[in-house]
């Protein structure tokens, strides 16, 4: 495996679903390379098969045409080298924070102590010293997403992935996460991929920002975000790309 | 004591009065109302003797019933949970089964196993399989579909995917159905306890009644009513000790089909069984008098049809089931609709309501066969304390958790009495009253079969299979199970279709 190989490969990927006697297509001859340590946001509306194109990468469906590499090598299953965290925290009610993060690593061969201090490096990591023995239900919406990104990172995979994680979030609250995703990104260095139908969140976090079409879902164009970090929202080369991106996905 | 608190103990207190009154002077004999004194001196009389031997052989009985009932129905459910091929073999039988309601297998227990300790472990064991299993089955479906991916996507091993998903994921809908079971066990063996014991809290009741002795009876429904109110409030204390998470608004329980069955796979185990049935006795492995062959059933079936008696004994017993549900459930809907809409009457009569609720529907028989006498009167009115519940229930729900924002609209609106009851209340209700209409019309059914047991004059259902159980004819009371568990269908499937037509504005978005 070379240098140059991407981290993560997208080759003609297409997926319909059988609904009622046919077939739906939801995504046509989607094609991607990513590098490693990259950060690539799928931006689209709705219904254009952003999410199911992060399904399909971390292993949880297995149905489709084309192929998905990882170093090269096509993805087999669910493995260890990618995380993702959803649109919603999906944690478990029943767990308290710290069991809900711990259960991120229950795959990884570590001892007692060495698990114990990773699920307290990541709590600290997002922020949530104080709340480890918290149940999901006493969390802010803002608090659990923490939680899932934590869960999503203890096992410290090379590739994240990331479903609209901030979309149930309020505005400031959903500015305050991208500030801090970017900052534990800053740490990591991981690849991640992230999906969303946020055009700002789309400008303000990614290297290069996907646009989908629609019905069946495809390659729109792509575009590439060359300002530095961090990025000011009120700027006016961040003003254009928006607008940019926005007309992309209007115009259908 | 708050003020609540004082205001439930007024109608007791006013009742006990008017009960020291009425004796005192004697509006009724002694023998019909016994006087407080005497009750409260049976009570003490027996409290030293015979109440808490009998009591303990039916808690006995009760638990042991229960381990049995719980452990086949969690082995049922999970298996029909977990595994698809299982569920597609197992569960339309199961489901066919269930339609006869825990009463009507009775007769047929009474043939099989006597009327010994077998019969009431037996019976027992019937009614907690099947919430239990029904429960836990629904438990592990809902098992959240989005944790499931999160547990795919983490890749736990299936150890942990049990420890930290499936069981706690099932844990509040398997309480809900321990819940449940607890209450229809307490009620089934009280059932038979009445109709066949020599020993526990039933049978001491019965025993009362014979000698007319009234008082003992007036302590035994007291003490069934506390056993019934500990053992719901114990089952609830554990309950939410255990589950301390919000719990997400728990997927109905459906007895409907899966609607993926392959067409073949459910008609297996039914034929299997007839067959084996069908060679069994005609073999000549299984007694013919306890097992007849299902031609000699259908046979029967056929003639009690032809002949009539069927046919008009199934029409008496729908006809009282109708009329105590009339009664019943009118009286249900005003007192609920009244206790929801005034906070004075809910204060007054709340707690009193709530208590009487906990009383085992059938400790009631011994005093309205004392009271009412064995005939039609006296079956519509058990009927009647039957259904009152399920519809006060309906009716008290469905008027205070009306929905507060549209109450505030009604406000803001400054709409008066009369317009609230019409535009917010009333409509609110109806939803939930005919919801529980539902439940209703099957406690009504039941309880129609049920008096027949106890109170045995004029035709019906339950009438015929009780004496086909003296005379030991399988044959008609396995035919009248049969239609017992038809007709139980028949109604379910009556109350959705009222529930769905008299609901349908729901889905036209009126809240949101």
């Amino acid at each position: 495996m070379s240098e140059t190989t991407p981290i993560v490969e997208f080759r003609e990927v297409s997926k319909s679903f059988h609904v009622g006697g046919g077939e739906l297509e939801v995504i046509r001859q989607f094609d991607l390379s990513i590098e490693r340590g990259e950060f690539v946001a799928i931006l689209g509306e709705s219904g254009c098969g952003k999410s199911t194109l992060l399904r399909l990468l971390m292993g949880l469906d297995t149905d489709y045409r084309g192929e998905i590499l990882i170093d090269g090598q096509p993805a087999l299953g669910i493995g260890a080298d990618r995380g993702i965290v959803f649109q919603e925290p999906r944690l478990f009610p029943w767990l308290t924070v710290e069991h809900n993060v711990a259960l991120g690593l229950v795959n990884e061969a570590l001892t007692k102590d060495q698990r114990a201090q990773r699920v307290a490096d990541y709590i600290r990591l997002v922020r949530l010293e104080g709340f480890q023995k918290a149940l999901p239900h006493q969390l802010s919406g803002g608090m659990a997403q923490r939680v899932a990104i934590a869960r999503g990172l203890v096992a410290s995979p090379r590739i994240l992935m990331l479903d609209e994680p901030f979309g149930a979030l309020d505005a400031q609250t959903r500015q305050q996460m991208q500030n801090e995703l970017l900052t534990i990104r800053e740490r990591e260095r991981i690849t991640t991929l992230l999906v969303t139908h946020d055009v700002e969140e789309a400008v303000f976090l990614a290297d290069r920002v996907i646009v989908m079409a629609a019905r069946p879902g495809r390659v729109k164009n792509i575009v590439s975000i060359q300002l530095p970090r961090v990025r000011d929202r009120s700027s006016f080369e961040f003003h254009r790309l928006r607008q940019q991106l926005i007309v992309e996905l209007g115009a259908a | 004591m708050s003020v609540r608190a004082i205001a439930g103990w007024i109608v007791p207190a006013a009742m006990f009065v008017l009960w020291w009154l009425a004796s005192h002077y004697e509006w009724m004999p002694a023998q019909i109302l016994p006087t407080p004194a005497l009750v409260w001196q049976a009570a003490v009389d027996l409290a030293t003797q015979d109440l808490f031997i009998n009591l303990w052989i039916s808690v006995r009985r009760l638990l042991l019933g229960l381990a049995g009932g719980i452990a086949a129905g969690l082995v049922l459910g999970v298996l029909m949970g977990t595994s698809r091929s299982a569920r597609q073999i197992v569960y339309p039988t199961f489901f066919a089964l269930i339609q006869i309601p825990t009463l009507a297998w009775l007769p047929m227990f009474m043939i099989l196993f006597g009327i010994g300790e077998a019969l009431k472990l037996a019976v027992i064991v019937k009614a907690v399989i099947v919430p239990v299993a029904m429960h836990t089955l629904a438990g592990i479906d809902d098992a959240q579909p989005k944790l499931r991916e999160v547990a795919a996507a983490l890749r736990l091993p299936w150890l942990v995917r049990l420890r930290t998903l499936i069981i706690p994921g099932s844990l509040p809908a398997f309480s809900a159905g321990l819940r449940l079971a607890l209450a229809q066990a307490w009620v089934s063996l009280l059932a038979v306890e009445l109709l066949a014991s020599s020993e526990g809290i039933g049978y001491l009741m019965v025993w009362g009644r014979q000698l007319f002795m009234l008082d003992i009876v007036f302590v035994c429904i007291v003490i069934i009513g506390l056993a019934g109110l500990i053992m719901d409030r114990g089952i609830q204390t554990l309950d939410s000790a255990l589950i301390r998470w919000p719990r997400a608004a728990t997927a109905e329980v459906t007895t409907k089909h899966p609607k993926d069955h392959v067409r073949l796979l459910p008609w297996l185990l039914p034929a299997i069984l007839l067959c084996v049935w069908q060679w069994a006795s005609a073999s000549g492995v299984a007694d013919p008098n306890l097992l007849p062959s299902p031609s000699a059933v259908i046979a029967q079936l056929r003639a009690g049809f032809l002949d009539g008696t069927l046919l008009n004994a199934l029409g008496n017993s729908f006809a009282r089931a109708l009329a105590g549900l009339l009664l019943g459930g009118l009286v249900g809907v005003v007192m609920g609709l009244l206790l929801g809409m005034s906070r004075t009457m809910d204060r007054l009569l709340g707690p009193s309501l709530a208590t009487l609720r906990q009383v085992a529907v059938f400790a009631w028989v011994p005093l309205i066969t004392a009271w009412v006498g064995i005939g039609e009167p006296a079956k519509v009115t058990f009927v009647a304390i039957a259904a009152f519940f399920p519809m006060f229930v309906a009716a008290h729900h469905g008027v205070v958790n009306r929905s507060s924002q549209l109450d505030e609209a009604a406000r803001a609106l400054r709409l008066d009495a009369g317009m609230r009851l019409r535009v917010l209340i009333l409509p609110g209700a109806a939803a939930a009253i005919f919801a529980g209409l539902q439940l209703g019309l099957t406690y009504a059914w039941l309880g129609a079969i049920g008096s027949e047991y106890f109170m045995r004059s004029g035709a019906g259902i339950g009438g015929l299979m009780i004496n086909a159980q003296q005379l030991a004819r399988m044959d008609i009371v396995i035919g009248a199970m049969v239609v017992i568990g038809l007709s139980g269908a028949l109604l379910r499937k009556l109350g959705e279709v009222i529930e769905t037509r008299s609901t349908r504005w729901r889905t036209a978005g009126l809240s949101t």
